[in-house]
């Protein structure tokens, strides 16, 4: 999936913040947190040594297209395997080293996962399945620190993690963002939600998202919203209004949706209903956002909200 | 002697082929259609095809006939019923994509035919007693995104005439 700047919460210890790292399973990784304003020789906020995720394990029985069920991947061990994450699963370079990053849908725990998608390669026992997913332990002296908050009047994270991350004896250094706020704000739309909108969607969502009642498609319509607030220059942070979030999302959910061809059978027209769904959620963002800011914004860092005056495009 | 009705026959083909673990794909099981508003199965799946992978309809054709023999309290009837699966053009069938998709379609013909065809008069008693007969295959190439195994079901039951 693609990223989206971490959230860290203020004063909850035991927390992390993650990265995917694209090169492969990391043997050593170290980080230092700053902040964006400084520059990687400065002081960090704090620094460690990264926690390398498990699994680190094999495919115990060939697994691919060429078999019964090419979703199925026979492993050696489930431990620690969530759903959700992404893990890389590569051949033996005796079948051609090619690898694919696969996401777990079901778990059958000691035996075998599910992928969201079929597999594209065939994978012969001992053939590599892992996880490259490091995290950053938040130091705890640091979250509960006041004077760290991020400042919600700048849509852009307040802070940098600088990776050093060796894979296969290369040193790769990488970066990864996030914010301390004192709540998240989040969504509450599920399939129900978006169903009663659109009668009959519930019944034929996609194939390979009905086991998660189409959650990943909810969570990037949310990370969608996300792009389109901070496009103008909204902290999502900040923002005050559950009701005009969860609208917002439950909008851009369909107009997804509507984009991977389904559509309601009132439609004739599978673009007609892509058109009206982009309609839709535009129109309803201008009327609170971007024409008028009509939904209350927090600009300190107190955690409670500033009355943002619905004002005329011209005087923002 | 068991007598059945168009009803429960249709009922218990979709009980069957529901039941069937495909044989490749298995993790995707054949599933009904609900059958709402028109019930018009083509424009369901075509309306949302990236969910209709193997779902299925199972109808009477409408048509009915003189009876075979009867006896005044029942009578001996052809059901015709027309089953009708649907498989997306998408890249779930694997590498060789059509033609994989080809591939499924007729394995999970003979999954269905072997379950409810010919062979499958053992599954068919008490209130869907019925004499399978045979199943007819054609496959249609969809040019709204989505290919149909089209399954043309006979069976000859006894129906209770007054009931």
């Amino acid at each position: 999936m693609s990223r989206s700047t971490s959230e860290v919460t203020f004063a909850v210890t035991g927390q992390t913040v993650e990265l995917r790292v694209q090169q492969g399973r990391p043997t050593a990784a170290t980080f230092a947190v700053f902040n964006d304003f400084a520059g990687d020789d400065d002081t960090a906020e704090f620094t460690g040594t990264a926690t390398i995720t498990s699994p680190s394990t094999t495919v115990d029985v060939a697994s691919g297209p060429a078999e019964t069920d090419p979703q199925r991947l026979s492993i050696a061990s489930t431990s620690d395997v969530v759903v959700g994450r992404k893990y890389l699963v590569s051949q033996l370079a005796t079948e051609g080293s090619k690898y694919e990053w696969v996401q777990p849908i079901a778990i059958d725990t000691g035996d075998f996962i599910r992928c969201r998608h079929p597999l594209k390669n065939d994978y012969l026992s001992a053939s590599t399945f892992v996880s490259t997913t490091i995290t950053a332990a938040i130091d705890a002296t640091w979250v509960a620190a006041e004077e760290n908050l991020s400042d919600h009047t700048d849509p852009n994270p307040s802070y940098r993690v600088r990776w050093s991350v060796t894979v296969g004896g290369v040193v790769y250094i990488l970066y990864s963002y996030f914010d301390l706020v004192r709540a998240p704000v989040s969504y509450e739309i599920d399939i129900d939600d978006l169903d009663a909108r659109a009668p009959g969607l519930h019944d034929s969502i996609p194939t390979q998202y009905k086991e998660e009642q189409g959650r990943p498609l909810v969570a990037a319509a949310f990370r969608a919203v996300r792009a389109k607030l901070a496009a103008h220059a909204i902290d999502v942070d900040a923002w005050r209004n559950d009701e005009i979030m969860d609208e917002l999302v439950t909008l851009k959910a369909l107009h997804l949706i509507a984009g991977g061809g389904w559509k309601p059978l009132a439609y004739d027209s599978h673009s007609q209903y892509v058109t009206d769904t982009e309609k839709n959620f535009e129109v309803f963002f201008q009327q609170h956002v971007s024409v008028v800011q009509r939904s209350r914004l927090a600009t300190g860092t107190s955690g409670g909200a500033d009355v943002v005056r619905a004002q005329p495009f011209w005087s923002k | 002697m068991p007598v059945a009705t168009l009803e429960s026959l249709r009922d218990r083909i979709i009980v069957l082929i529901t039941a069937l673990t495909p044989t490749s794909l298995t993790g995707d099981k054949f599933r009904g259609s609900l059958d709402e508003s028109e019930a018009d199965f083509r424009k369901a799946a075509e309306a949302a095809p990236a969910g209709c992978l193997r779902r299925f309809q199972v109808r009477n054709d409408g048509s009915d006939d003189l009876p075979a023999v009867s006896n005044a309290d029942t009578a001996q009837l052809r059901a015709k019923l027309r089953i009708l699966v649907a498989y997306p053009q998408t890249h779930r069938y694997g590498g060789s994509a059509g033609r994989d998709r080809d591939d499924v379609i007729d394995q999970d013909w003979r999954k269905i035919n072997f379950s409810v065809g010919v062979y499958g008069r053992a599954n068919f008693s008490t209130t869907h007693d019925c004499t399978p007969l045979g199943c007819r295959k054609e496959v249609e190439i969809g040019t709204s995104g989505v290919d149909y195994l089209v399954i043309a079901f006979e069976a000859n039951y006894y129906l209770d005439v007054d009931a």
